[in-house]
């Protein structure tokens, strides 16, 4: 049973290829951010939505056999429980990460943390809620977890020992969730934060406005164009847009006229192939800033409306015990 | 008595080979006893008789005996019943018209048929069932065989004539080789030979070596040739790796050369930033191969990484075209 291969098979093998280029952005549709982390605002949607129906789902159903599993208790209490112990809404969800991520970069801050790892943390924490609802595990356990390991990933190492002295955490509660983060993020470590990008504008913006623009205003917009992107990694604008236009659209908020003039100078008279539509460019970046701007900043009693909420769905009991202490407290002996 | 000894010694007639060098054992696929060639002779050449051996009362025939490849008895048996099974069951996958999994049970099947044959299991039942199958498939079994000679006679054939082209390939370079050296010498000649009579050395020199030039060999040239004719070789590609056509195309990580057109440009001297400006002044920053433009360039890089990639529009139409 010999099985001699046939001469016929590898001739078409030697015909010469012709060069392909590959041009900037198709390496950004190469990277893990556009492939894996990018998103369409109904994909965004639907997804979250998914989420939560998963998460509410295994919420209900505990909350069921916990009435079951306790049939002593009064009708009032019943009452309470049904009332109180229910899931959290998907935009209830969506408002408290986005909460507990304007913390972490503040606490960021306070800890001067470098931007990079401040941003990466803030993108890893927002990433890690697409995958995982916040009644699964709620944002405070995972909240130094993220900042722990946004450091390790920026190459900004702070061993374990030292982190956990400097955030007021335990060991084991910080490294408690690391894998499950990990595999949350997909095992994709690498983020093109808009910063980088605002540094080559700023640049380039040099370069093309050359002599027609004060270098000393320049640096004020380069550091407030920082503070609007910093507001930018917070908001939905990162899954809908790449890292560039995420910046101009700061750049447009910052300073229009600048930004206007830029582009038109930029991209107006090129004609060679490949090169971007000054028009097309024009409504993307608009459209970023709006949504940008449509941001809103979720405020301290819809986060703590949220965490009771999902503290009562997760214990039951604790409902009941309020209620006793309650009325203990109601009616002194 | 030693195993070494054993080894090298006929049981039948105690000849050793220390005494008689050129003596050969033979065995039968009967029963595996090691005879050696003259008391073959010997016992069997009036007709079938019983094996010498004590306790074996098989009958041998002359003709079946054969020289032992493998030491290992065990590994010689098992090679010849294979070799006898795989006669008769002599399909390829072309049989099964791509059926990977048929073939696989039918592969299978035939394993079965040698592990019994080989282990003394069902051995009746066994060779019945061989011998149903080859009547049955007589002809395609025969048209197999055809097949398969026909496949090692190609090979055969291929290797013929690779070994004869890779010949013809080293005598034409030993005869460039010995050109050459030719060559050099007769240039050594000429050019004392002429400088005797000219006056510009460095112009004697250059003519002969011009003309050493122009000399280009008629074995060079059909060493081209033959080359040519090596590169278009279907057969060449296929079994010999070594030769195997190189990919034109240099290997890039993402199937292509990064753009030329750069949708900027770097300036030598616009960029005012103090920050990398102050750093290039540094001694440890330059000392570690710190340059400024390599930062801009990166920064501007980065800046454009992307600008075109219309998110939104683009996973819009990858959903439309999975959904369809």
């Amino acid at each position: 049973m010999t099985n001699t291969p046939t001469p016929s098979g590898s001739v078409d093998a030697t015909k010469v290829q012709p060069i392909q280029r590959v041009s900037d952005d198709d390496l950004y549709r190469h990277s893990s951010q556009y492939r894996m982390w990018s998103f369409t605002p109904e994909q965004l949607a639907q997804k979250r939505v998914e989420i939560n129906a998963r998460a509410a789902t295994v919420l209900e159903t505990r909350v069921r056999s916990f009435l079951e599993q306790n049939p002593d208790l009064g009708s009032d209490e019943v009452a309470a429980i049904t009332e109180k112990a229910v899931p959290v809404t998907a935009d209830e969800e969506v408002l408290l990460v986005n909460y507990f991520a304007r913390m972490l970069l503040t606490f960021a801050t306070k800890m001067n943390l470098p931007t990079e790892v401040a941003a990466t943390a803030v993108t890893f924490f927002r990433r890690f809620y697409l995958n995982n609802s916040v009644m699964d595990i709620v944002p405070k356990e995972i909240f130094y977890t993220t900042l722990f390991f946004a450091c390790k990933s920026e190459n900004f190492f702070i061993g374990i020992d030292s982190f956990a002295k400097k955030t007021k955490s335990k060991n084991e509660d910080v490294l408690k969730y690391e894998f499950r983060l990990l595999e949350s993020l997909q095992f994709t470590l690498m983020n093109h934060h808009p910063f980088k990008a605002l540094h080559g504008f700023f640049l380039d913006i040099q370069n093309i406005l050359q002599g027609k623009v004060d270098l000393n205003y320049m640096g004020q917009v380069y550091t407030n164009c920082k503070k609007t992107i910093m507001e930018a990694i917070l908001t939905d604008v990162v899954y809908f847009y790449s890292p560039p236009q995420i910046t101009l659209a700061a750049l447009l908020k910052e300073d229009e006229a600048l930004a206007m003039r830029y582009l038109d100078l930029k991209f107006a008279n090129e004609d060679s192939p490949g090169v971007l539509h000054l028009e097309t460019l024009r409504t993307v970046i608009v459209a970023c800033k709006d949504t940008m701007s449509a941001n809103a900043v979720p405020s301290k009693e819809q986060a703590t409306r949220t965490v009771a909420k999902i503290h009562f769905g997760q214990n039951p009991l604790s409902v009941v015990e309020r209620m006793r202490r309650q009325r203990e407290s109601a009616s002194p002996p | 008595m030693d195993d070494d000894e054993k080894k090298d010694m006929c049981p039948i007639c105690k000849t050793d080979r220390y005494l008689s060098p050129d003596m050969k054992f033979l065995v039968n696929p009967e029963c595996y006893h090691k005879i050696c060639e003259s008391c073959v002779d010997r016992i069997f050449s009036l007709g079938p008789a019983q094996c010498p051996y004590e306790g074996c009362d098989k009958i041998l025939r002359k003709n079946k005996f054969k020289t032992q490849v493998f030491d290992d008895v065990g590994v010689e048996k098992e090679v010849d019943i294979r070799k006898r099974v795989s006669n008769v069951f002599n399909k390829t996958m072309d049989d099964f018209d791509g059926d990977l999994a048929a073939y696989n049970k039918y592969l299978e099947e035939v394993e079965d048929i040698i592990y019994n044959l080989n282990n003394g299991v069902d051995v009746a039942k066994t060779e019945e069932k061989l011998r149903t199958y080859e009547d049955l498939n007589k002809q395609l079994i025969m048209s197999n065989m055809k097949r398969n000679r026909q496949d090692l006679e190609n090979f055969e054939q291929q290797q013929k004539f690779e070994k004869e082209m890779r010949l013809k390939k080293r005598q034409l370079e030993r005869q460039i080789e010995e050109e050459e050296v030719a060559n050099r010498e007769w240039a050594r000649r000429e050019i004392v030979n002429q400088l005797s009579k000219a006056e510009d050395a460095e112009d004697v020199v250059a003519s002969v070596k011009k003309t050493v030039k122009l000399k280009k060999s008629s074995a060079r040239r059909k060493l081209e040739d033959l080359n040519k004719v090596l590169k278009n070789n279907p057969f060449m590609m296929v079994s010999n790796g070594m030769l195997k056509k190189k990919e034109s195309v240099p290997f890039t990580p993402f199937n292509g050369d990064r753009d030329l057109q750069k949708r900027y440009v770097l300036s030598e001297t616009a960029y005012h930033d103090p920050f990398i400006n102050d750093l290039q002044n540094k001694r440890e920053f330059i000392a570690s191969g710190f340059r400024a433009d390599f930062v801009y360039d990166r920064m501007l890089t980065e800046a454009f990484m992307g600008l075109g990639c219309m998110v939104i529009d683009e996973l819009q139409t990858a959903q439309l075209n999975g959904i369809h």
